[in-house]
């Protein structure tokens, strides 16, 4: 475990790789997802079969795919946002993340709203409410129920999938994991054991929040 | 049509939806023209970027990659249904000091990505393991211990004769597990198994990031050959999004099999039961 102490700069600076890739993530996708909901859940055909389509094409191709597209594609396609090349590619990989688990936050809001019974907003129709509080005050706060368990799952496994940001030159625990392998050949075994360890505490403080979340939205 | 958020519309409504459905398709239409102006604009939509697919040595090179990628997740999907099977069955043994063991392995085996769980056994063992058996290796780890927990989930959700008949004839414990229990549970989970094979079709790409030749790496590599990255990553998207939709459209057909055979064998079980009425009550 000398090696860990040895290069605790290194290994914090991977952390919060993964910690700052994590949150942008999370809240790019958490934007982008409840968008692609409203479109699966609108009273158009043609606009659900919009969002339908873009659900089903990108939740079918590998994060890996979408990621290296991301990181070799969009140069050429000359999409790019600033100069600073390690900023350039954070953006990219976050771009990766956000579009791929979009697709899974989506589906998770569509079916906490389909869990919902159909006499809840019947009821509130016959009482004389509109539309908006229709939905602000009696479909939406029992969805929201039903949605937190499965959107805490798919937060969890977003917070893995950052460890693929390695492969788009970000640094994260991954590449931090990489580099000091390669530095420290006789110490393997202490690296491995290291980066899992912390990804196990990653995972472990994400539970405990969404564990949190559930049960306020339970109790409120 | 009434759903939750929406009642049957009327004539507003009717018109409201119309507009919504033109301000919708504009959108759409100018989201894929931005993206072909993009493509055209990077001289992406050339014939020269996209004549090398059409080379019967290409397409035999493409299959031959995709067959590389099939053959990682059919490796990994029968390791990890065996890795499952056994772990699922030591979480339900009665001895504390099978169970315990098992339920602790399952519950770690969840929490790292499943690149990371390549790097184990790539960097582990020092180049001794093949990079095919390293990816092969992380993905069973880690779906092994997915399938065991949806094994385990569909055991729970028999009813509780099914283990105390088998156990009443005199099966062992074990036998229950692994002859009336498991086989039940493979059956009514088959949708949820079906639902993980997509994942781990999509995870054989991580092994791209070993510098394993497959689908993805020879798509990266025809791209830099020919100065076609774009067309290559889309034709790979496309193989890759039909090679998963035919997956999880077998696994929507078995689920609707599946539903109405149980129905029927649910009357079919309760012999003397009219069947208007074992298909109603919670019988």
């Amino acid at each position: 475990m000398q090696v860990i102490v040895d290069n605790l700069d290194t290994f914090g600076r991977g952390l919060w790789g993964t910690v700052v890739l994590f949150l942008w993530a999370t809240a790019g996708s958490l934007v982008l997802g409840t968008l692609l909901a409203v479109l699966r859940v609108a009273p158009s055909a043609a606009v659900r079969a919009a969002g339908t389509a873009y659900v089903n094409l990108v939740r079918n191709t590998p994060l890996t795919l979408i990621m290296v597209f991301c990181v070799l594609g969009l140069p050429i396609l000359r999409i790019t946002f600033t100069d600073a090349a390690s900023t350039q590619y954070r953006i990219y990989a976050i771009l990766a993340l956000v579009a791929y688990t979009s697709c899974f936050v989506c589906e998770a809001i569509r079916s906490g709203i389909n869990t919902v019974p159909v006499g809840q907003a019947e009821a509130a129709r016959a009482i004389g409410l509109p539309f908006g509080q229709v939905l602000s005050l009696v479909v939406l706060p029992q969805a929201v129920k039903a949605v937190v368990p499965p959107l805490g799952s798919v937060l969890i496994a977003m917070l893995k999938n950052t460890s693929i940001a390695s492969a788009a030159s970000n640094f994260e625990l991954i590449s931090a994991m990489r580099g000091l392998i390669e530095q420290n050949g006789n110490a393997v075994i202490s690296v491995l054991l290291g980066i899992t360890a912390a990804y196990v505490l990653l995972v472990a403080v994400v539970s405990a929040v969404v564990a949190l979340l559930e049960r306020a939205a339970v109790t409120a | 049509m009434t759903s939750v958020l929406y009642d049957a519309p009327g004539p507003r409504a009717r018109a409201r939806n119309r507009v919504l459905t033109v301000v919708g398709l504009a959108l759409v239409v100018g989201v894929v023209a931005f993206v072909v102006w993009r493509l055209q604009t990077a001289m992406q939509l050339t014939g020269a970027k996209w004549s090398v697919f059409s080379y019967t040595d290409i397409q035999r090179a493409l299959f031959r990659a995709w067959w590389a990628t099939i053959r990682i997740a059919l490796v990994s999907i029968v390791l990890s249904l065996v890795l499952g099977a056994v772990l699922a069955a030591l979480r339900l043994s009665t001895l504390r000091a099978l169970s315990l063991p098992a339920t602790v392995l399952v519950q770690f085996l969840r929490a790292p990505p499943v690149l990371l769980m390549m790097f184990w056994f790539f960097y582990g063992a020092r180049g001794a393991i093949p990079v095919f058996w390293c990816g092969v290796l992380g993905l069973t780890l880690y779906n092994g211990a997915i399938i065991a927990e949806i094994l385990r989930a569909g055991v729970r959700a028999l009813p509780a004769g099914q283990r105390e008949a088998g156990l009443a004839i005199g099966l062992t414990p074990s036998q229950v597990t692994w002859t009336v229990l498991l086989p039940q549970a493979v059956r009514s989970m088959l949708p949820s198994l079906l639902a993980q094979v997509v994942v781990i079709l999509k995870d054989t790409a991580l092994i791209y990031i070993l510098g394993y030749a497959e689908l993805l790496r020879w798509g990266t590599q025809l791209g830099t050959q020919y100065f076609n990255l774009v067309p290559a990553t889309l034709v790979i998207a496309a193989v890759y999004i039909a090679t998963n939709s035919v997956v999880a459209g077998a696994a929507k057909l078995l689920e609707r099999r599946l539903s109405t055979t149980s129905r029927t064998t649910r009357t079919a079980a309760l012999p003397g039961v009219p069947a208007q009425v074992g298909g109603a009550g919670p019988l």
